[in-house]
């Protein structure tokens, strides 16, 4: 049974439902950042990475990140 | 060189002002000099809630607009010599001070200061903006309620947002009887819920109340005013604390002990 207060309750799910609202934009920005670091490391095209944003029960962000690789560069090659 | 610290909110009402008056008032007990910067165009207040209206002549316009020097328009507290006030302008044109000009205030107010505290206006708008990039700490003020809270939490990911890391909260207006009877959010929660540190908790006063009803000024009011040197202290003390731990990180140690 949950102890805690009635409005501690409703404040978890009123800051929980207010993440789901990012910033427009905000999953781009991050996913181009990521999209040039890993350009070091790997040869890869804008095409071949998928990201989002999403929410755990927890009300944690969770970055998913999903990244086709054609091909690693060498690390003594690595520019 | 000063500290600037933004006392902000998001809501209206939570007593961002009253908070910045008792906050500058306890720090200037302290031995600190404090400037308190009402940034609240056209909604200015700080004067007031002071006790300090009937002295201003200049404000934080005609020092944007070259009228007056920064020292004339400065309005220094009869029974606090430390603590100074920067009036907000009480015209409606609010576009008159850009970002520009409010940054050349509080750089050379802190020259002269060691706390430069800022008094921010409700809500998100440009106003915000220019309050926020002044200062490089924030307090944020919130009452225990949800709403309150909510933006809080808005406004706390649009200041780190502008590159403020340190942020504290302080919950104002809280009421230990209705915390007992589980009706009110406990302040410990409300930090925790927003991952943010608890820098004070005030009660809420009668004697605040009939004074912002009365004079409007809440700095001869009994209460709180020594819980507000406390958080002052730890505002100050912090940074004592802070600075010796960087004396220490500087120091050098050879054979002999330290140089």
């Amino acid at each position: 049974m949950n102890n805690e207060p009635r409005g501690l309750t409703k404040l978890k799910q009123v800051l929980i439902n207010d993440k789901h609202f990012n910033p427009e934009r905000l999953n781009d920005v991050v996913s181009s950042d990521i999209f040039k670091l890993l350009q070091n490391y790997m040869e890869i095209d804008n095409s071949d990475m998928m990201s989002r944003i999403d929410l755990d029960e927890q009300g944690n962000y969770v970055l998913r990140c999903k990244v086709k690789c054609k091909r690693l560069k060498i690390m003594g090659l690595l520019s | 060189m000063a500290r600037k610290i933004v006392l902000t909110s998001g809501k209206g009402g939570v007593g961002k002002t009253t908070c910045c008056a008792l906050l500058g008032l306890g720090l200037a007990r302290l031995g600190a000099r404090v400037v308190m910067m009402d940034v609240d165009i056209g909604l200015n207040n700080l004067d007031v809630v002071a006790g300090l209206d009937t002295r201003v002549m200049y404000d934080i316009v005609d020092v944007a607009e070259g009228k007056c020097r920064i020292r004339q328009a400065l309005v220094s507290h009869p029974q606090a010599p430390l603590l100074y006030i920067m009036p907000s302008s009480h015209s409606l044109n609010v576009g008159k001070v850009s970002v520009e000009d409010m940054r050349r205030i509080t750089d050379e107010l802190s020259r002269s200061f060691d706390y430069i505290l800022i008094d921010c206006p409700a809500g998100i708008g440009k106003e915000f903006y220019r309050a926020i990039y002044m200062a490089s700490e924030a307090i944020l003020i919130t009452t225990p309620n949800i709403t309150a809270i909510r933006d809080a939490n808005k406004v706390a990911s649009l200041v780190i947002g502008c590159g403020i890391s340190d942020i504290s909260l302080i919950v104002n207006r809280v009421r230990t009887d209705m915390i007992a009877k589980r009706l009110m959010i406990k302040p410990q929660d409300i930090a925790a819920s927003l991952d943010i540190k608890l820098l004070g908790v005030v009660p809420e006063a009668d004697s605040i109340a009939a004074a912002a009803c009365q004079t409007g000024s809440v700095l001869g009011a009994k209460d709180n005013v020594n819980l507000f040197l406390d958080i002052a202290r730890s505002i100050h003390l912090g940074a004592a604390e802070q600075r010796i731990k960087r004396g220490f990180r500087n120091l050098k140690i050879n054979k002999g002990g330290i140089i």
